[in-house]
């Protein structure tokens, strides 16, 4: 076991395969096609970043990797194995922190551990990733004192203390505004580089994407496919103000067909 | 036990507002209608054909006469109607059914929505004593109550009553009285060696046979009905001995019309006694007449019925009085009617010649300062408070009474306090830096219209009657139940607690667990969602007989009744707090991996709470609401039962205490589910202050 989430070894995550999947809704009775033969592979401690139209099946993706659905054709594998339900390897951090008002800070960070009844063993661990992400001082908080950022840290604890082998990011920084933004695309990258998972992150900011990940995969309107697959070959930390970026963000812009409006 | 107490019986005789009817019919020269009664009262009623004198009023009157259809005694009321005796006096009468419940029906005369009634003497003369206007101009008739028990079971007279339990149909019942008279009679303490219990009537004869009770009371021609259709012994009635010839229905004359239509009051007299002869004579016919009202017995038995009552009895003036004179020494051997009734008051305020109307011209309140000049216009709220209760004690202390008040002292004496307290609190604290509580300092206000409101109520009631009595209990009235009332009315609020509370709690439990598992289980939701929609909002009344056949003893049933009525909103709330749940959190747990347990426990209850609480306070009133309707059957001591009870005496301060004791009890109750909701769900924001 991991005793020390800042202390972890540089291949904690797994990999990933997203194998011919096709996915389909049925919305009242008809049936919407949401992914069309989606096939990727994420490699263990890989970020990769997903962009795509609004509404184009990146969540539903991200969903079927975590387990929370089945994909209608193909399947999702982590090293090697199906995924066919949710599982503490891979968590989920939402767009809404979805902290339970009902529990303190603390208590909101241990979920993970309480429902699988680790947490008598393990509860150190809620301390450290309280401190991970700079919340000590608010443990005995309720959710609905904290700012928008400090929710989303505190979810970034909750996913972390399960020492998750891939962490599942569905725009989680979408709804902060731009300087707290900022301020948690840093930590995140900066937890990735000490823990070593693998990363899934869902965006629709292309800076993000940059900034964060090793590749981006572009998706088509829905039924989403692959369009592009961009490897993002510039060290950690990065600089937002890097000379490679502009011409990668152009790229990717052009894909997305918004080339015209820069 | 008959204990006597020394209080003059025609004191009490005028107190219960028998008229005299020598100013009423007498000076008419009515003299037939005494039919023969002996002045001794247990000689047969020997019945001549007397003839029964017409006054005619000069100008139509309109009358409303109230009566009680399910009753047979009261047959006389649609004969005079039919057989035209009002019309033939020159009345038009409207007659006013008031099914079961003859003490509203005394409510319905005294507040003038009816001008005369039938009732029987032995409901009417404990609310008659407490102050209603009205008089008894006639006796009707003698005989038509039973006490009945279930056949083999060894109870075959009176005396085998000892240790037994008894139903009624309510505590205030004649039937209840007069058994209780004839047993004090026989050496029994009515109130210790036999149990009384209520349930609604037409249950009696089911709780029989379930062994709760070993004999009921009633009246005909549900008690006659029962006896044949279930062959049950008739232990006693009120047609032997020394009863045979005792008044049982009685005409109860609106006090005001007496005064001031003396004419109208002596047709309508006149015309029910002709209309008793009638009966009397011609059973069949009067028994035809009545049918309609009694569809569950044939008329040959309402005739039988009508034979076994003495019709021909209905004396009126010395004999009438002399009667009611005797009911009112057994009720107060049988502690019905107040030992501490003073009678000489009584007499002064009941005679027929001085009604309600003729004293409020008699005091005069308009040399009395107006309220609003007693707000002092001091800068100071509390100096203000200390003022106006002041006033409020010298108002209580100084003016006279217009009735016997054993309270008004005390009254004076606690406003007097209060005063002082205030004024020392006030002047303390300006003189010695004492600091007030901030929280009577917010009361101030309060305290000042507290004060106002007491003095004008104490002006309305006790001082000047504006308000009718007893409609409008005085404060000391009501002081005086919570002094001398308090074991009887704590052992009420006791009983009431506890039956609540296990009603409660069942209720509350059941409810939560259901609407969690409806609110979870789609399946559950299938089958729950109907029968929740059709069952749930039905009154708690309607499952009275049901929860009466299904549960083995009354109280069981009574705290099903709580918690039915706690545990509907409670399931609606849980299931729809459970079923309104953000599928996020679940998603969340479910990706850390939490069991279906964790799910349900962990997420969807705690999120679910907020909703929960809120069918917790709408079944505590709920609860609240039905206590009364529970304590309909077979309770012996309960606020429900308390209120029941006052009601039926028309003893309304004992009812408006115990009607503030509910709300103190309601409203501390609710407090103390906010204290503990706050305390659950302190990581709610907004929450509703009580």
């Amino acid at each position: 076991m991991v005793g020390n989430l800042a202390e972890a070894p540089a291949l904690l995550g797994a990999a990933l395969d997203v194998l011919e999947v096709s996915h389909r809704f049925d919305l009242d009775g008809t049936l919407l096609p949401v992914l069309s033969r989606v096939s990727l592979r994420v490699e263990p401690g890989e970020m990769v970043s997903v962009l795509g139209p609004s509404g184009c099946g990146k969540s539903t993706l991200l969903r079927l990797v975590a387990g929370l659905e089945t994909p209608t054709v193909g399947s999702v594998r982590a090293d090697g194995q199906t995924i066919t339900r949710p599982d503490p390897s891979r968590v989920v951090m939402f767009q809404d922190p979805t902290l339970y008002p009902w529990r303190t800070v603390r208590a909101n960070v241990s979920l993970g551990l309480e429902a699988r009844g680790l947490l008598r063993r393990q509860g150190h661990r809620v301390e450290q990733a309280l401190q991970l992400v700079g919340l000590t001082q608010f443990a005995t908080a309720y959710p609905h004192q904290l700012s928008g950022g400090m929710a989303q840290r505190v979810s970034l604890a909750r996913a972390l203390v399960n020492d998750p082998k891939v962490l599942l990011l569905d725009e989680p920084l979408g709804k902060l505004d731009s300087m707290t933004r900022v301020a948690m695309q840093k930590e995140l990258v900066s937890l990735w580089q000490r823990t070593g998972f693998t990363a899934l992150l869902v965006t629709h900011d292309v800076d993000e994407a940059l900034f964060l990940s090793n590749r981006v995969v572009v998706l088509t309107d829905r039924p989403a496919s692959i369009k592009a697959d961009i490897t993002v070959d510039l060290p950690f930390p990065r600089h937002r103000g890097d000379p490679g970026l502009p011409d990668l963000r152009l790229q990717i812009l052009a894909l997305l067909g918004l080339d015209a409006d820069w | 036990m008959m204990t006597r107490l020394p209080v003059s019986r025609r004191g009490l005789l005028r107190a219960a507002g028998v008229a005299a009817p020598l100013g009423l019919i007498g000076s008419r020269g009515f003299a037939g209608n005494r039919l023969a009664m002996p002045s001794g009262l247990a000689a047969p009623p020997i019945c001549k054909a007397a003839t029964v004198p017409v006054t005619v009023v000069s100008d139509q009157r309109r009358l409303k006469l109230t009566w009680n259809a399910t009753a047979v005694c009261t047959v006389g009321v649609p004969v005079a109607q039919t057989k035209g005796y009002f019309t033939k006096r020159n009345l038009d009468v409207e007659l006013i059914n008031f099914g079961g419940s003859t003490d509203q029906l005394l409510e319905a005369i005294a507040s003038g929505k009816a001008d005369a009634g039938v009732g029987m003497a032995l409901r009417w003369l404990k609310p008659l004593e407490q102050g209603f206007d009205v008089r008894i101009t006639t006796a009707l008739h003698g005989g038509c109550m039973r006490l009945l028990a279930a056949p083999g079971s060894g109870i075959t007279k009176l005396d085998d009553l000892k240790g037994k339990t008894i139903g009624v149909a309510d505590l205030g019942s004649p039937d209840k009285n007069f058994f209780a008279i004839r047993l004090a009679k026989l050496g029994l303490d009515p109130l210790t060696d036999v149990e009384w219990k209520v349930f609604p009537a037409d249950l009696l004869p089911v709780t029989l046979k379930k062994g709760e009770i070993q004999a009921f009371t009633a009246g005909d021609p549900l008690a006659r009905v029962l006896r044949e259709r279930d062959n049950l012994t008739e232990v006693a009635n009120n047609l032997d001995g020394e009863y045979a010839h005792r008044t049982c229905c009685v005409l109860g004359v609106r006090g005001s019309l007496i005064c001031d239509d003396r004419p109208a009051a002596a047709a309508v007299t006149e015309a029910i006694l002709e209309a008793q002869d009638f009966v009397f004579h011609n059973p069949d016919e009067a028994a035809a007449l009545f049918a309609p009202y009694a569809p569950s017995a044939k008329p040959e038995q309402l005739a039988a019925m009508l034979r076994s009552h003495t019709h021909g009895l209905h004396p009126i003036g010395a004999d009438l009085r002399q009667e009611i004179a005797l009911y009112v020494d057994e009720l107060k051997a049988i502690s019905v009617i107040k030992q501490s009734t003073n009678s000489e008051n009584f007499q002064r305020r009941c005679t027929p010649m001085s009604s309600a109307s003729s004293l409020r011209v008699e005091g005069s309140y308009a040399d009395f300062p107006p309220i609003e000049e007693t707000r002092a216009g001091f800068w100071f709220v509390g100096l203000a408070a200390a003022v106006t209760w002041g006033l409020a004690a010298i108002v209580t202390q100084a003016l006279p009474d217009i009735d016997d008040f054993e309270r008004t002292d005390l009254l004076a004496r606690i406003a007097g306090g209060i005063a002082i307290l205030l004024l020392i609190g006030t002047v303390a604290e300006k003189l010695f830096r004492v600091t007030i509580p901030v929280k009577l300092r917010e009361a101030g206000a309060w305290l000042v219209l507290i004060s106002i409101v007491l003095t004008a109520w104490e002006l309305v009631t006790a001082k000047y009657t504006v308000l009718p009595r007893p409609f409008f209990a005085s404060p000391q009235a009501l002081l005086e139940v919570f002094t001398d009332d308090y074991p009887r009315l704590g052992d009420s609020v006791w009983h009431s607690v506890l039956l609540l509370a296990g009603g409660y709690a069942i209720g509350a439990a059941a409810g939560f667990v259901f609407g969690v598992a409806v609110g979870w289980w789609r399946s559950v939701g299938y089958w729950a969602h109907p029968v929740l929609r059709l069952i749930g909002p039905l009154p708690a009344t309607a499952w009275l007989p049901l929860a009466f056949f299904a549960f083995p003893s009354s109280h069981s049933a009574s705290t099903f009744l709580i918690a039915l009525a706690t545990g509907f909103p409670v399931t609606v709330l849980t299931w729809s707090g459970v079923a309104g749940v953000n599928k996020a959190y679940y998603d969340v747990a479910r990706t850390m991996g939490a069991s279906q347990r964790f799910l349900v426990l962990k997420v969807a209850i705690p999120a679910a709470m907020p909703s929960v609480f809120v069918g917790l306070f709408m079944g505590l009133g709920a609860s609240f609401s039905v206590l009364v309707v529970a304590e309909m059957m077979g309770v012996k001591s309960g606020l429900g039962w308390y209120l029941q009870w006052a009601q039926g005496w028309a003893a309304y301060a004992n009812m408006y205490a115990a009607l503030l004791v509910m709300a103190l009890m309601c409203t501390g109750l609710i407090t103390l589910l906010f204290r503990l909701r706050d305390r659950l769900l302190a990581w709610q924001k907004g929450l509703v202050q009580w």
